[in-house]
């Protein structure tokens, strides 16, 4: 009798070791692939995010830009069109 | 006990340790399926990729915009050149002239905050200060937006001088060779008006017995508001309507007291004139 409980204890340990080692998991390296590739995903987008607001900069300084250069071709204009006042 | 106290504060840290080490991992492993890391591996591989694009993209357009304002500013560049040109000047001359009107501006602001007497006294700088902007209008750089905004500002500034200087109270008037009492009248800055001699010669009456004979270095009172006894003549004012206001007698008979008063300059009581310092007689 005592024979069989602890044959029966060691059957049960290995079934339930069996249906445990059954069970599908990610191994370490799988995991590590994960999180890194979330990592790089999260890093990329906060990237992308700054590189938006850079070129948003970029296109507010090219409007200035040609804002300046309308104003300076003006200034051209009124330069060579210039006659002194007369005399006051 | 030492060695149980120790024991704790192991198992406490090893405790902690354990649950930072576990927060790292965002997933629950132990209950992920196959199927289920599959697809959060593609959905994150998917943002990583969506995201280096648009990187790529953004820096594209980046490089594009910064060659674009390059070019823009190679074209202002070149344009102020002309500038230059075309106003036969270079660009330290047109910075001298910028920071020359900075300085006349700022010259004008402070003039202007002076009083009217201080201002009405240094007349000259007024004229000084018109003489070095009519200068800067006849410099062609004078026709750029930006320094016509400044000569415009500077122009307003000195008319306010101007006109604020009028507003000064001059006491008195040396009388110089040449002078009469309609000239001295009608000068601006005394009171912009001929006519106004009557007042000159009834306010002075102590020293001027007779109005065609003022001497040079006379020092004549130039009054600017009227005493509590005295009445500025107005046009269609006569004797009996100035008596009748309140606030000399109240009463148009007593027209004749009023005349009394005044009898050294009235020969006529039926022929008063406008600037007239009637004195009331209390």
């Amino acid at each position: 009798m005592k024979k069989f409980k602890i044959v029966m204890i060691a059957v049960a340990s290995i079934a339930m070791l069996s249906l445990s080692s059954c069970k599908w998991k990610p191994s370490d390296e799988q995991i590590k692939t994960l999180e890194e590739t979330k990592a790089a995903a999260l890093s990329a987008e906060k990237t992308l995010a700054q590189k938006k607001a850079e070129r948003q900069e970029w296109e507010k300084k090219v409007a200035a830009k040609k804002a300046e250069l309308q104003k300076v071709k003006a200034d051209k204009e009124n330069v060579q069109n210039f006659q002194k006042p007369a005399a006051e | 006990m030492k060695i149980r106290m120790t024991l704790i504060v192991s198992l406490f840290l090893s405790l902690v340790f354990a649950n930072v080490i576990l927060a790292q991992q965002s997933y629950n492993y132990e209950e992920m399926t196959q199927e289920q890391y599959n697809a959060l591996l593609a959905e994150w591989q998917k943002r990583l990729d969506t995201a280096k694009k648009g990187i790529a993209e953004e820096e594209a357009k980046i490089e594009q915009l910064k060659k674009e304002y390059d070019a823009l500013q190679a074209q202002i560049d070149q344009t102020w050149q002309e500038i230059y040109k075309l106003a036969d000047q270079s660009k330290e001359q047109y910075d001298t002239y910028k920071s020359g009107l900075s300085q006349l501006r700022d010259d004008a602001r402070a003039f202007l905050n002076l009083s009217p007497e201080e201002i009405y006294s240094k007349s000259n700088e007024i004229d000084s200060l018109q003489a070095k902007l009519n200068k800067f209008k006849e410099n062609p750089f004078s026709a750029t937006a930006e320094n016509q905004a400044l000569i415009n500002e500077i122009q307003s500034l000195i008319d306010q001088a101007k006109e604020k200087a009028k507003t000064a109270v001059p006491p008195t008037y040396t009388v110089v060779k040449g002078d009469y009492l309609w000239k001295i009248a009608g000068k601006d800055d005394i009171y912009g008006n001929p006519h106004a001699w009557w007042r000159i010669y009834t306010s002075n009456l102590d020293q001027i017995k007779n109005p065609d004979l003022i001497y040079p270095k006379q020092v004549l009172a130039i009054p600017r508001a009227v005493g509590p006894n005295e009445h500025l003549v107005q046009k269609g004012e006569f004797l009996s309507k100035i008596a009748g206001y309140p606030n000399v007698y109240g009463d148009s008979f007593k027209w004749q007291k009023l005349y009394e008063a005044n009898k050294s300059f009235i020969t006529d009581p039926n022929m008063i004139y406008p600037y007239q310092v009637l004195k009331i007689a209390r």
